[in-house]
């Protein structure tokens, strides 16, 4: 009974790595190596990161000038805005959060990982993102490794960009059926703070791995 | 010998030749050689005079593969980790673990057994061993896999076909010890499990163009 168990977790555990290892490219792989170890490439990564920023800051523009419309009295304006300014958001979480998985694959190659502090919830309002903070902020001490952490940080950070996503959605579609909805146009000026602050981090975390890749091979 | 095992031995027989010669052109481990080596010269031996397989022939013959798949084990986990120190360590103390709960096991298992005959008290000991270099392989294409190792050609395709082939042989061994009536399918499954590790392996070894193409940054 024992070795039969013991074949099944041994069938079980071999098996997938078979399969996805037989699958794998290793042209693809091979080229991926060589190059993250370009020197060169560390300039084009750098320019990335400030990329990342421009492009949440046009997104963080149009959804404050919504926001501001709406205080001032002209709410047709401010909801075509709004409307413009969440299809940015649209396309940017879903790239961030592609960003932070593949953030995450890559740290697997690097020898030492830079050591990053956990998120901070002061950083942070609205109350989704803050527990999904909270959980990173006390997890994190519990982790090991520094590379650990970092797979940890960016997981937090991928599900908050999710769930702020989310929550962004459900107020943008009330306030487009009942645009005098004070309180959530309020939630949605605080989503946005806390995707400028989340793009921060992320930011940070890209950084981060990048000094680390480049020390490594340097 | 029916002629059907008569067939298939012969196969791999020749399977083994044209391996060793393609291999021959490129740089492979020694216990790569060592382990084909043996292979065939068991498999010459099972042709020519079958009345020397004897039971404790085979416990030395298992003996002696174990211990030739575990140098192959290291030998393969040097050549595709040891341009990664990170993830070399790391195999190395994981597959250290692995392979003393599996001694443990084993010895245990011996220790217990009521039959004191050699064979009743070596051959559920093997089964341990088999699982434990099996894990071990698994645990060493696992490495490539979570560290995004790239691994070359020739080595990707022993460690998958070894491996492969190891989880065939765990499941068919066990078959015989315990279901002595299935032991002929049990053979036959295993003959054809080897006869493809070694198809595979032949072509692997003589597909050159991609061997240069794809030499990894540890053996270059």
């Amino acid at each position: 009974m024992m070795i039969w168990a013991a074949f099944a977790l041994l069938a079980l555990g071999v098996l997938p790595v078979l399969l996805i290892l037989g699958r794998r490219s290793e042209a693809r792989m091979r080229r991926e190596w060589t190059q993250s170890m370009d020197p060169q490439a560390h300039d084009h990564f750098l320019a990335m990161a400030g990329q990342m920023t421009d492009e949440w800051e046009s997104a963080d523009i149009v959804v404050e000038r919504a926001c501001e419309l709406q205080k001032l009295g002209s709410t047709q304006e401010a909801l075509r805005i709004l409307d413009s300014g969440y299809e940015i958001i649209t396309a940017f979480a879903p790239n961030m959060i592609a960003l932070l998985a593949a953030l995450s694959a890559y740290s697997r190659r690097v020898t030492a990982m830079a050591p990053l502090p956990p998120l901070q919830p002061s950083k942070y309002r609205a109350a989704p993102v803050v527990s999904l903070v909270y959980i990173n902020a006390v997890l994190h001490n519990f982790l090991v490794s520094t590379a650990e952490r970092f797979r940890f940080r960016a997981y937090i950070l991928a599900r908050c960009f999710s769930t702020a996503a989310k929550y962004m959605w459900m107020y943008v579609s009330r306030v487009k059926v009942r645009p005098d909805l004070w309180r959530d146009w309020d939630r949605i000026d605080v989503l946005r703070r806390d995707f400028g602050a989340l793009t921060a981090d992320s930011v940070e975390q890209y950084r981060a791995l990048l000094s680390s890749q480049f020390v490594t091979h340097r | 010998m029916t002629p059907l095992t008569e067939a298939l031995v012969l196969g791999q027989l020749c399977l083994l030749v044209v391996v060793v010669a393609a291999a021959w052109r490129r740089r492979f481990p020694a216990a790569f050689l060592a382990y084909l080596l043996f292979q065939a010269g068991y498999l010459g031996l099972i042709f020519a005079a079958e009345h020397l397989i004897t039971w404790n022939a085979w416990l030395l013959k298992e003996a002696a593969q174990a211990g030739i798949k575990l140098w192959l084990l290291a030998a393969l986990g040097r050549d595709v980790l040891g341009g990664y120190p990170r993830a070399h360590a790391r195999f190395r103390w994981r597959a250290g673990v692995i392979l003393v709960v599996m001694a443990g096991l084993a010895i245990g298992t011996a220790a217990f057994f009521p039959d004191r005959r050699l064979i009743a008290v070596v051959a559920p000991m093997f089964v341990w061993i088999m699982y434990g270099t099996t894990a071990a392989f698994g645990l060493l294409l696992a490495s490539c896999l979570w560290h995004l190792i790239p691994i070359e050609p020739l080595r990707k395709a022993i460690l998958l076909g070894l491996s492969a082939y190891l989880l065939v042989y765990c499941f068919t061994t066990y078959v015989i010890t315990q279901a002595w009536y299935a032991s002929d399918a049990a053979g036959y499954v295993h003959n054809a499990v080897y006869l493809m590790m070694l198809v595979y392996w032949a072509f692997a070894a003589w597909d050159r163009e991609r061997h240069h193409a794809l030499l990894t940054p540890s053996i270059t």
